[in-house]
This record gives C-alpha cells, sequence and structure tokens, in this order.
C-alpha cells in the first residue's frame, strides 16, 4: 500500500515534474516559434496592462453581452408569440447559446459592478449541484403568480431563477417546447421566460452602467491614489486585473476539470454535470472561457514578462496555450462519445495539466516579474 | 513520455483518502528523529513554537513546527493542503486538517513519541478546515459538510481509538468553519459560513447571495442548540469564519464579506451566549480598507487584546475587547497567520514566509524571520 501510495504523486508536484520533462520536448518543437524576437510581445507597464485590460478586454465583452442579453430578450418573446412557433423557438435558443458565449469572458471578472446586487449569480447560478434553480422554478411555475410576471418584479425572487441557468430549462424542454399550447400554464411558461429574459438583460444593463460615466467603476480601477478607496496605487489595480484571470483558471479546474475527471475516474465512471448540458452548450462555454483567458492575458502581454534566464518558458506556455485551445475544443466531443475512453481521460487530463502549469507560471513568474505579486493567502485563501 | 506523466494524475482522484494515508506513514517515517532535535534545542523551554500549515519549496505541503527566531524544529510532509491545527494542550497532540474541500485529517504528536495517524470524514462528508480538541483530550469535533443535504455538521472522533468517528450533530447552518470549545469545555461555538461546496465543484462557493451566516452555541454533551445570533439581511454576504474567545468569555469572529468590496460592512464583530452580534466601534480600518477579508483572529495571553488579519490588504489589526475599539494596526505582506505569543503579544505568519513576533505596546518591529522556500498558511497556532 505504501508502495502504491507513493507512486502517486501530488498533482502540484506532477505539473512541476511534468514541467520539467516536457522542457526539453517542448523547446525542441516550439521554442524556437515562441523565441522569435519579432512576433514577442512587449512587457506592458502596470498602467498600461490595467488600461489595455479594461478598455480592450472588459468593457467590449460587456458591450456585445448586453447586445446579447437583448437579442436574447426579443427572441424569447418571438418565440411566445402565436405563429411559426418551432422556428422562431429555434431562434431563441441560438440567442441563447450567443449569450452563452459572450458570458463566458465576464465570468471571470468577479469585482466591480458584477460583484454588486448579486448580478454574477443573477445571470449565471452555478454551482447548482442540487439542481436548485430548477426545483424553484418548478415551484414558480405551480404557483403561477400573475404579479411575477410584471416589469421587475422577478428581481425580488430567487437568484436561482432568474438568470440563464433557469430559463435553459424552459427553453430547451422537450417535454414542453415553450410556445406550444394556449392553456394557461403554457402561457405563464412563456410569461416566465420572458422575464427571466428581460431580467439578465436589465443586469447586463448595470452592469455596463457601472462602469461608465466619471464615477464608474473604470474611472476608479483607472485613477489609483490616495483618495481613491478601492485602488490606493497603481499595483493594486494591476493585481486586481491579475487576480482576475487566476480567478478564470480556477473556475475552469473546478467548474469543468476536476468535476469531469473525478466523475470519470470512478469505477463505474459517471456523467458530471457541466453548466450548459441541456442547451448541448457546454463546449460553447468551455471554448468561449479558455478564448477569454488568453485574451485577457495577451491584454496583459503577460508572455513578455518571461525571465531572461528562463527562456525555455516561453516555449512551454505556447505549447500549453496551444494545448489548452485544442482540448476545451475536443472536450465536447470526447463527452459525447464512450465514458472515459482513452480520448476522453486524455483531453480532461491533459485540460487539468495544463491549467495548473500556465497558473502556476503565471503567478510565481510572469506575475512577479510585472512587480504583482500574489500572496499564498491573499489569492487563495479560506 | 510527458503523456503518461499527466496520465497518472487520474489515480489521485480515484481514492484521496488511501493516498494521503498511505504517502504521509512513508514519508513521516524518518521524521521522528527531528522530535529529538526539537527537545534538544529547548523546544519547550524559552523558545515559543508555533504550528502551522505552509507550502514548501514551491509545491509540496507540509505541516511545519517553527520557532519564532527562525528554526523548523519538525516537518511532517503533506500531499495536499492543509488549513489550520487543533492543539491537544493536556496529552501534547495535535490535528491538521485539510482545508475544504478536505478529505483527510493528520493527528501527531507534537513532540514525536508516536506515528502521526490518518483520519478521513465519511463518504458523503468534507471536512471544512477546522477542529477543536475537548479539554480532556477524548474527543476532537471537526467542522463538517453533509454532501447530500448541503447542511454543516460537527463529526466527533474518539482519539483514544484511531480518530474514529462516534458521531455527530448539527451545526446549525450551512458551511461551518472554524469551531472553538468555550472555557466551560461543554460549548462548542461553531461559525457557520453560510455557503457550501460541493465535492464535484471543488472550492466554488454554493448559492451566495441565500446565505444566512451565524454563530451558533452548541451544548456537545446533547448537541443541543443554545443560542444562536446571525447577522442583518442588509449584510448576509458577511461569511462569519473565523473565531477566538477572549478572556471575558465574548466570542469575536472575522468575516469574509462575499459581495463587491465597496459595499463591505465591518468585518470584526462579537458576540455572547445571551447577547447577539456587535461589531467593532466605528473609526478603525472599514471594511473596504481591509479588502473584505478577514484570515484569522487570536486573542493573546491574557485575553484583553484581538488580532485579526487581513492578509488581501496586507494588515494585522488590533482591538481592545473592552472597548471594542481598533487600538493598533501593522503592515506585513499577505499577512494571515495569527497566534497570542505572550501578554500583549502575537506572532503574525505571511504567505511570503514570514514569521513576526510583537508586542502590540512595542515601539520597534518586533522580531522578523523569513523561513526560506516556505509559505504559510491560513493559520498559526502557538503549542
Amino acid at each position: 500500500m505504501v508502495f502504491r501510495a507513493s507512486l502517486r504523486v501530488n498533482i502540484d508536484r506532477l505539473a512541476s515534474a511534468a514541467a520539467i520533462i516536457l522542457v526539453a520536448l517542448v523547446v525542441e518543437l516550439v521554442g524556437v516559434a515562441g523565441a522569435n524576437a519579432e512576433n514577442a510581445p512587449q512587457p506592458k507597464s502596470q498602467t498600461a496592462l490595467v488600461r489595455d485590460a479594461v478598455d480592450q478586454f472588459i468593457l467590449p465583452r460587456i458591450d456585445t453581452f448586453k447586445t446579447r442579453t437583448q437579442e436574447l430578450a426579443e427572441a424569447v418573446a418571438a418565440a411566445c408569440e402565436p405563429g411559426d412557433g418551432a422556428e422562431a423557438l429555434d431562434a431563441a435558443k441560438t440567442a441563447f447559446v450567443e449569450t452563452v458565449r459572450a458570458w463566458a469572458p465576464l465570468d471571470l471578472i468577479r469585482f466591480g459592478p458584477s460583484a454588486r446586487n448579486h448580478r454574477l449569480e443573477r445571470v449565471l447560478f452555478w454551482p447548482d449541484p442540487r439542481a436548485t434553480a430548477e426545483r424553484q422554478l418548478n415551484a414558480l411555475l405551480a404557483a403561477r403568480k400573475g404579479e411575477l410576471l410584471e416589469a421587475g418584479a422577478l428581481a425580488t425572487q430567487s437568484v436561482a431563477v432568474q438568470g440563464l441557468t433557469a430559463l435553459e430549462v424552459l427553453l430547451f424542454s422537450e417535454k414542453t417546447p415553450l410556445g406550444s399550447g394556449d392553456d394557461a400554464a403554457a402561457r405563464y411558461r412563456c410569461g416566465v421566460a420572458g422575464a427571466i429574459a428581460s431580467a439578465i438583460d436589465t443586469v447586463a444593463g448595470e452592469i455596463q452602467d457601472g462602469w461608465a460615466g466619471d464615477d464608474g467603476y473604470r474611472v476608479k480601477l483607472l485613477n489609483p491614489g490616495p483618495d481613491n478607496r478601492l485602488y490606493r496605487d497603481t499595483s493594486e489595480s494591476a493585481r486586481e486585473i491579475a487576480k482576475a484571470l487566476v480567478t478564470g483558471f480556477d473556475l475552469v479546474r473546478d467548474r469543468i476539470a476536476l468535476p469531469e475527471l473525478h466523475a470519470i475516474s470512478r469505477t463505474p465512471p459517471r456523467r458530471a454535470r457541466l453548466p450548459f448540458e441541456r442547451a448541448d452548450a457546454t463546449g460553447v462555454f468551455v471554448v468561449a472561457t479558455v478564448g477569454a483567458l488568453r485574451d485577457l492575458y495577451e491584454a496583459c502581454a503577460f508572455g513578455a514578462r518571461v525571465g531572461a534566464d528562463k527562456g525555455w518558458m516561453s516555449g512551454f506556455l505556447a505549447a500549453g496555450w496551444n494545448g489548452l485551445i485544442v482540448e476545451s475544443e475536443r472536450l465536447d466531443r470526447v463527452r459525447k462519445g464512450e465514458i472515459a475512453s482513452k480520448d476522453h481521460m486524455h483531453v480532461v487530463r491533459k485540460l487539468r495539466f495544463d491549467i495548473t502549469s500556465i497558473r502556476q507560471i503565471l503567478v510565481r513568474e510572469l506575475a512577479a516579474n510585472a512587480g504583482i505579486i500574489l500572496g499564498f493567502n491573499e489569492l487563495d485563501g479560506d | 513520455m510527458p503523456a503518461s506523466s499527466w496520465a497518472s494524475t487520474s489515480s489521485m482522484a480515484i481514492d484521496r483518502r488511501r493516498f494521503v494515508a498511505g504517502a504521509l506513514v512513508a514519508l513521516t517515517a524518518p521524521r521522528a528523529v527531528l522530535a529529538a532535535e526539537a527537545r534538544a534545542a529547548g523546544h519547550a523551554g524559552a523558545d515559543v513554537v508555533y504550528a502551522a500549515a505552509a507550502r514548501r519549496q514551491g509545491n509540496g505541503y507540509a505541516v511545519l513546527l517553527v520557532t519564532g527566531d527562525g528554526r523548523i524544529l519538525r516537518e511532517i510532509p503533506l500531499t495536499a493542503r492543509a488549513h489550520d491545527i487543533a492543539i491537544d494542550r493536556a496529552r501534547r497532540r495535535a490535528v491538521a486538517c485539510a482545508r475544504r474541500p478536505g478529505y483527510f485529517a493528520l493527528a501527531f504528536d507534537l513532540d514525536g513519541r508516536a506515528r502521526p495517524e490518518v483520519f478521513a470524514p465519511p463518504e458523503d462528508r468534507h471536512f471544512y478546515g477546522h477542529g477543536a480538541f475537548s479539554p480532556d483530550g477524548r474527543v476532537v469535533y471537526m467542522t463538517e459538510h453533509d454532501v447530500d443535504t448541503g447542511e454543516g455538521v460537527i463529526g466527533v472522533y474518539d482519539t483514544g481509538n484511531g480518530f474514529r468517528r462516534v458521531g455527530e450533530f448539527p451545526s446549525y447552518g450551512i458551511g461551518p468553519h472554524e469551531a472553538i470549545l468555550l472555557a466551560d469545555g461543554k460549548t462548542l461555538v461553531a461559525a457557520n459560513g453560510g455557503f457550501g461546496s460541493d465535492p464535484a465543484t471543488g472550492r466554488e462557493s454554493i448559492d451566495v447571495a441565500g446565505m444566512a451566516p451565524n454563530m451558533s452555541f452548541i451544548d456537545v454533551e446533547t448537541g443541543a442548540l443554545k443560542a444562536q445570533h446571525g447577522l442583518p439581511p442588509e449584510i448576509n454576504l458577511l461569511s462569519i469564519r473565523h473565531l477566538a474567545a477572549d478572556a471575558s468569555g465574548a466570542v469575536w469572529f472575522g468575516g469574509q464579506w462575499q459581495g463587491a468590496i465597496e459595499d463591505a460592512p465591518e468585518l470584526i464583530g462579537r458576540a455572547r451566549l445571551d447577547r447577539p452580534i456587535a461589531f467593532v466601534e466605528p473609526g478603525g480600518p472599514a471594511g473596504d480598507a481591509l479588502r473584505g477579508y478577514i484570515g484569522s483572529v487570536a486573542v493573546c495571553a491574557e485575553g484583553r487584546l484581538l488580532a485579526a488579519s487581513a492578509p488581501r490588504a496586507g494588515r494585522v489589526v488590533y482591538a481592545d475587547t473592552e472597548t471594542g475599539r481598533i487600538v493598533h494596526e501593522v503592515a506585513l505582506k499577505d499577512a494571515c497567520g495569527l497566534a497570542g505569543s505572550g501578554p500583549g503579544a502575537f506572532a503574525i505568519s505571511s504567505g511570503h514566509g514570514v514569521v513576526r513576533v510583537e508586542g502590540v505596546a512595542q515601539e520597534a518591529g518586533g522580531l522578523e524571520t523569513r523561513f526560506p522556500s516556505t509559505e504559510f498558511d491560513n493559520h498559526l497556532r502557538r503549542v
């Protein structure tokens, strides 16, 4: 038993050990490309890093999300109009998936306007291990209270019934397709779906407004100083951005990689419950999240912070990011195939490996070299 | 090939309980010799000894026994991260608790007289990172999560019988984090943080918006609730997590705000069995200045002063428990672990490997030591 146990190496140690093993290969395979001086990113000052993260990453994605939520609200309303129900319902489903795609990059921005008034959970109630959203939604449908369909009324209810998790249940129901039937129950389902879509659009607008204007969060984040209660100097603003990126890695690990790995490693293997399965949008969510991580990483030019004595790291990071993108794109397909197949196991393990590796290098090397020291407890205390 | 290297990671997911136990026994056996060195170095004498979980050499985890002057007396390697260490002063033993969601606890003799023992929660439970010994050391109470119901539980483990689980009672809330036994030896106070976590989603918080944190005073003999103190609905996002009792018997807490920093209320307060929660007097650093987050709290040796660490702000604040006022503060990056080290004095540990011992009234900075390749985790305990 002791011998067997000793073979099982701690995952973080393993990441480092495997990183070292990989280095030789990686440097050989991609190191030359990674070290190409002409294409190498230039390091950014902390001020530029924060500004670009906000103006090139956060704000454009909030605008896109707001556009998508408005389209979703309109599409859900159209799906409930009498007429060609199936086509309109398909359009609403598409709008839902596009909203998921637009939300994924913002799910890692857990500070500022998104953090107020439960907005994160009012958009996406997750994790939901005991299917609270569906349970509460069913209770709400059964109670059929007309006043809950009035503008803004849903905001007084549990956050579990206000967001994408609840709307997914209604939009993707095979048993009772939205817009079908003309009885009171069907009309009420439509009313609730419309109210949820409107509520999401309202939250999107609140987040957008929260960043805008002279007293908006953009101004606070970009203007640190002694009078700024939130950010006293540039390093505090820069830490906020770096922490958001690290949070994004942790979300992919905790929401996707770990649940999937634990479930398929069991005997017999089980299906993990991941976000947006009913909408068949898990893959969209994962790919969009990983893509967002890379976009934010690039907006911050962290790749330019590899130490002069660690040239191998550029190649390793390039391979890691490439792997992460490939695995995120493959995950959906392998999950739909034979459970715990060789491919399935490989993709999930590799996803976790790449997340762990890049996160570790980011925290200990790249952010540190940019003057952003993220403490052990500050970053992941309890 | 690299592929096979990462492929082996799944074995850890298969049975975390067995994995941790096996590796610990294998790794800690040769360490018994360190205990002898510790005694030779005057471990029980003038040098105050502290216990803490830590990350070592960038990757591995460990429980460390250290002195304030920079010596590591003992190191017990761990294969996963621990959180707090419960101390049984009567029998000089300790239990290092795995951090949330935790699947192991390591019991060890402070003087190295016995091999460490590992125990685990039942299949449908996970640990939250804290535990408390009964005064006679016969049982240890562990904060736990019932995975099926989401409710908080206090697991009772028999220390004289291989740390077998012999019972449980409710924590009377969701997400019990720290639990401490009061001086009467019969009342356990549980800090129900208000949100749970699930094995399937690791450390992600479940239903933060629905939080209802509380301090529950529980009779350990009957498991009955003696008193419970909650927070007003407008600050239900303040997760009550860490506890310390002062000389008068008031139980102080440090909270962690789960909302936007700019909305953070005061984070430090206290309650008694018969008195509801009251916060520190205004005038000290407010919740937003402490970045909405208290990492740990401790009371000094004579029980008058309370220390609360704010690692995200790199600060430690001290409160006079009689007046409820913040009387002093110091800056230390990533400061989190706190232990009373003497009258009016505390030891602070940081994620950057620093241990600083200082008197609150002291003009100079106290004794500060940096432990190389060491990142001290959340808590520090005087041994």
